[in-house]
């Protein structure tokens, strides 16, 4: 009876969990129903604005005043991330509109650990801590507090869609975008409405959650993201009904697997975020659809979205790059300079820079092969690097084998790992592979800090140094040489990919995936393909960072890792493999200048994120003129010209 | 009349629904070896919903497509074109920022494949096969008068040629059915023609075609056989005279009482 007990009192606080989720869930889910956009910012909107309140509550300002001091902000938020991100690239490329959502993501959290730092902020527990004993245990009164709270601001929501003049016009635009402008309905007012109310029901979710546990934290941010995504996919994207009920699901599963797997198990609490991931990709793999149905077939949605759009949408001129003329014979040179570099630049310190650079360079091609050639979202680069890195420390640490035996090795299984996450998320749309491969790169990191075998925080230090043919990898020179060597390949494999049958493939899916299946193009075997050579990259790099190191932390391959690698890539201009290496290049450059002013450099990379997109999708170092125009007027609203060459 | 030829291609009773909207109903049409064969209807009869079915964009809601014996209902979209199906798109699909020739070299892809270790390692079976995807994609080229536009990129290139670049993308499929979506759309009238020389001189080539087009004049010059469809259903189906001078197919185009 009392274990009953216990498990109804885990299922109330799931619940309660639960009712967070939902309000997270169902401005995720309206903004990606209807307008086709990941929002990779909402978690971070939904954080910045609770630990704002938890500041101005702090200063003792009066709740009354407080919360809707909150719900503005999270309001205004939501319009500036609209307006920024999503407006000035709607008709340019969504590709590059979610990388800047990414890029906001990463300002809201560094702004408010600028603001309010790094730790956890006390959240007054507004709705009490009451407790109501039943046969020996306690059942939270707080729990049913946020659960009706949650219901009621969800029915008030519900009543304004159905009701409301505006909410009336959100679904009907959410039908049919063309039409709707045609019956003189202000597209850009009701888009921006979706992202503001979307920001206000996440804040109310962020009071709840502070509610719930007192405190509040920039770190929720990216978990708040994740949350929202699986309840809006489990729910069904664009059905608003399923994602609070999908909400309230997860937040139950969350809570019962933690506690249940702690108790019996022996389980750490930290792989609480893994329990929503694994949820994610049973459903992908079962009930890609969602628990109750999407409203539309995605299928369908996408091929109409596709049709209606391509035309408009697919603006992006590829660059041929800075290199674009001489490509051919510039190769050579490059690779020239580069092995006679180290007998002019003899300070250590360069050197050991120089090969970071190479080893992100490996990193960032990979990302290029599927984001920048192949359009699909790979957010995670991370999660394959530490995967990498890991499997060459140990295999160094504990076995015999040799390192080029374990850089295979470390690139194989962050390929298996890759094609165990990425054939699920892409048998069903592309777009879920961003947030799976995101939530995957954090799974992984959770998996290091919490095992033994990596020895959690304290990471894997002397891992002993490379040696082939009895000729040991000590000096930075040896480093230096170690690492163009893999770049040079990795470059190689690379080039010749893409200039072959699979490029032109990888380019048609990027641009037209209709129009490339008609064509016999496999669609789905490609991607994977992109994302497979990806992931194997990313551990080569992974293994070689190790080596050159000496050591592997978990603080490594934090989210700002995958974060970087995108800017390089985007930096460099995608679909630019030599932009790659250039891009690497700046940003480590950049990083170690501002060293001395950490605050700034996040900044840096966050604006970075925004602005290149906005004023040069295609990457830096081409005609810089028009360019600058051409963002102003993104910027001011007004459709670029010349992006309308399919609106025949 | 010379011998009939074989049919290749049947579509049986094919519906498609939108939630609701009926914009198929039960559709069925034969197509015969080396013929041209038009598909009409007013605007928003069903006629590229019909495409998409048959080439796998939509799933059907009901009835079958039987290709050269298999039956090919409800395959990607892919399959359907390694089996021998391609098409054009009514509103021109063509990758705006390649070059013509790669855009016609992507529809080469079923014959370029050489594998990613052929690929690699740059094999010469790998070479050959591109140098023959190549060199077939400048004579699809030359054949559609688009040489001169060989480097050119797709987005710089003025709307009648892009019209026939992805003709001549589809051709380098080496398809066994060509399907055209409306290929004359929004040409002038010079460009129109020239576009229908080109269609009849594939028909004598030996190519089966199965074409939609909303010039009436066009579609009676061209093809020996004609569906006309009205909401998705058809009403009228026959030789150019024929439907000519069926009364529902003028009340289809001209409304009741003409
Ligand atoms: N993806 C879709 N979702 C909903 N309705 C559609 C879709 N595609 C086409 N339709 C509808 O189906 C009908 C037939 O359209 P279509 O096949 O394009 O006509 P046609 O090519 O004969 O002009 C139209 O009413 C159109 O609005
Ligand atoms: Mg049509």
């Amino acid at each position: 009876m009392a274990d009953f007990l216990f498990f109804l009192q885990q299922i109330t606080n799931g619940l309660a969990l639960g009712a967070v989720y939902a309000l997270l869930a169902i401005g995720f889910s309206m903004i990606y129903g209807i307008l086709r956009m990941m929002n990779f910012a909402h978690g971070d909107l939904y954080a910045f604005a609770t630990i704002f309140i938890a500041a101005l509550l702090i200063d003792e300002i009066s709740v009354i005043l407080a919360i809707p001091l909150g719900i503005v902000v999270g309001t205004v938020v939501g319009i500036v991330i609209e307006r920024v991100c999503y407006r000035p690239l709607r008709f340019v490329d969504r590709t590059i509109a979610i990388v800047s959502s990414l890029g906001a993501a990463f300002i809201l959290r560094n702004g408010s650990e600028y603001f309010w730092g790094v730790h956890a902020l006390r959240f007054p527990l507004l709705l009490g801590q009451q407790q109501v004993p039943i046969a020996g245990v306690n059942f939270p009164v707080t729990a049913f507090y946020v659960i009706a709270a949650a219901l009621a601001s969800l029915a008030l929501f519900g009543l304004f869609m159905r009701r409301s003049k505006i909410g009336s016009g959100i679904l009907f635009v959410a039908q049919d975008i063309p039409t709707s402008s045609l019956m003189g309905i202000p597209i850009n007012r009701t888009i921006v409405l979706v992202y503001a109310i979307g920001g206000a029901l996440s804040v109310v979710g962020g009071v709840l959650y502070g509610s719930i546990y007192g405190v509040v934290f920039p770190a929720m941010g990216f978990p708040g993201t994740i949350k929202a995504f699986v309840a809006a996919v489990v729910g069904g994207i664009g059905n608003l009904g399923g994602a609070l009920i999908a909400g309230l699901l997860l937040g139950v599963i969350e809570t019962v697997v933690v506690v249940y797997g702690a108790q019996f198990f022996g389980m750490p609490t930290g792989y609480r975020d893994a329990a929503a991931f694994i949820l994610l990709v049973v459903f992908l793999l079962f009930k890609p659809t969602g628990l109750m149905g999407t409203r539309v077939s995605m299928t369908e949605v996408g091929a109409i979205a596709s049709m209606g759009y391509s035309a408009v949408a697919k603006k992006t001129v590829r660059l041929l790059g800075l290199v674009a003329v001489p490509r051919a014979a510039l190769a050579p040179a490059a690779v020239a300079v580069a092995v006679l570099l180290p007998l002019v630049l003899t300070d250590q310190y360069y050197l050991r820079i120089i090969s970071i650079v190479f080893m992100y360079s490996i990193a960032v091609l990979g990302m290029n092969l599927v984001l920048g050639y192949c359009g699909q979202f790979h957010f995670g680069q991370a999660g394959f690097m530490a995967i990498g890195a890991y499997t060459t420390a140990l295999l160094l640490l504990h076995t015999e084998t040799n390192f080029v035996v374990a850089l295979l090795i470390s690139g194989g299984l962050a390929l298996v790992a890759g094609l165990l996450i990425g054939i699920p998320a892409l048998r069903v749309r592309s777009d879920y592979l961003g947030l799976v491969t995101f939530a995957f790169g954090e799974i992984v990191r959770l998996i290091i800090v919490n095992s033994e075998f990596t020895r959690g925080p304290m990471g894997l230090p002397g891992i002993p140094l490379p040696e082939l043919f009895g000729v040991k990898i000590v000096t930075p020179v040896d480093f230096y040489y170690y690492a163009l060597v893999l770049l040079v390949l990795a470059y190689a494999m690379c080039a010749q990919v893409t200039r072959s049958y699979i490029g032109r493939a990888w380019r048609a899916i990027y641009e037209d995936e209709t129009a490339a299946e008609a064509m016999g193009i496999n669609t789905g075997r490609y991607k994977i393909l992109a994302f497979g050579l990806a992931c194997f990259l990313g551990g080569i790099a992974g293994a070689y960072w190790a080596t050159q190191l000496r050591i592997v932390t978990p603080t490594m391959f934090e989210l700002d890792l995958s974060v970087m690698v995108i800017i390089m890539l985007v930096l460099g201009g995608m679909g630019n493999l030599p932009g790659s290496i250039i891009g690497a290049a700046i940003m480590i450059g950049a990083t170690e200048l501002l060293r001395p002013i950490a605050d700034v450099r996040s900044a840096f990379i966050g604006l970075v994120m925004i602005l290149v997109p906005i004023f040069r999708p295609q990457g830096l170092f081409v005609d810089l003129g028009p360019t600058l125009a051409r963002g102003w007027a993104r910027i001011r609203g007004s459709r670029p010209t010349g992006a309308d060459g399919g609106g025949r | 009349m010379t011998a009939p030829r074989p049919v290749i291609f049947e579509a049986h009773g094919v519906s498609k629904n939108f939630a609701g909207l009926v914009a198929v109903n039960n559709l069925s049409v034969r197509l015969h070896e080396g013929a041209v064969l038009g598909l009409i209807g007013p605007n928003g009869s069903g006629k590229t919903t019909f495409f998409n079915v048959v080439n796998g964009v939509y799933k059907t809601s009901g009835g079958r497509v039987v290709h050269r014996g298999a039956d090919i209902t409800d395959w990607p979209s892919h399959r359907i074109a390694g089996h021998g199906i391609t098409r054009t798109f009514q509103n021109s699909r063509v990758l705006l920022n390649a070059s013509s020739l790669e855009n016609v070299m992507v529809g080469g892809h079923l014959h370029a494949r050489a594998g990613l270790a052929g690929v690699l390692f740059s094999t010469p079976g790998a070479r050959s096969r591109e140098a023959k995807v190549k060199a077939r994609a400048l004579e699809h080229l030359a054949f559609v008068g688009l040489t001169d536009y060989a480097d050119e990129l797709a987005r710089n290139m003025p709307y009648g040629a892009i019209k026939r670049l992805e003709i001549a993308r589809a051709l380098q499929t080496e398809p066994d059915i060509l399907m055209l979506d409306e290929p004359a759309a929004g040409l002038n009238p010079r460009e129109s023609e020239n576009l229908m020389k080109l269609v009849s001189e594939l028909h004598r080539a030996g190519k089966t075609i199965f074409i939609i087009e909303h010039n009436m004049r066009v579609v009676m010059g061209l093809c020996q056989r004609i569906v006309v469809i009205d909401a998705g259903a058809k009403i009228a189906e026959g030789e150019p005279d024929q439907i000519r001078r069926d009364p529902r197919v003028r009340e289809a185009y001209l409304g009741k009482g003409a």
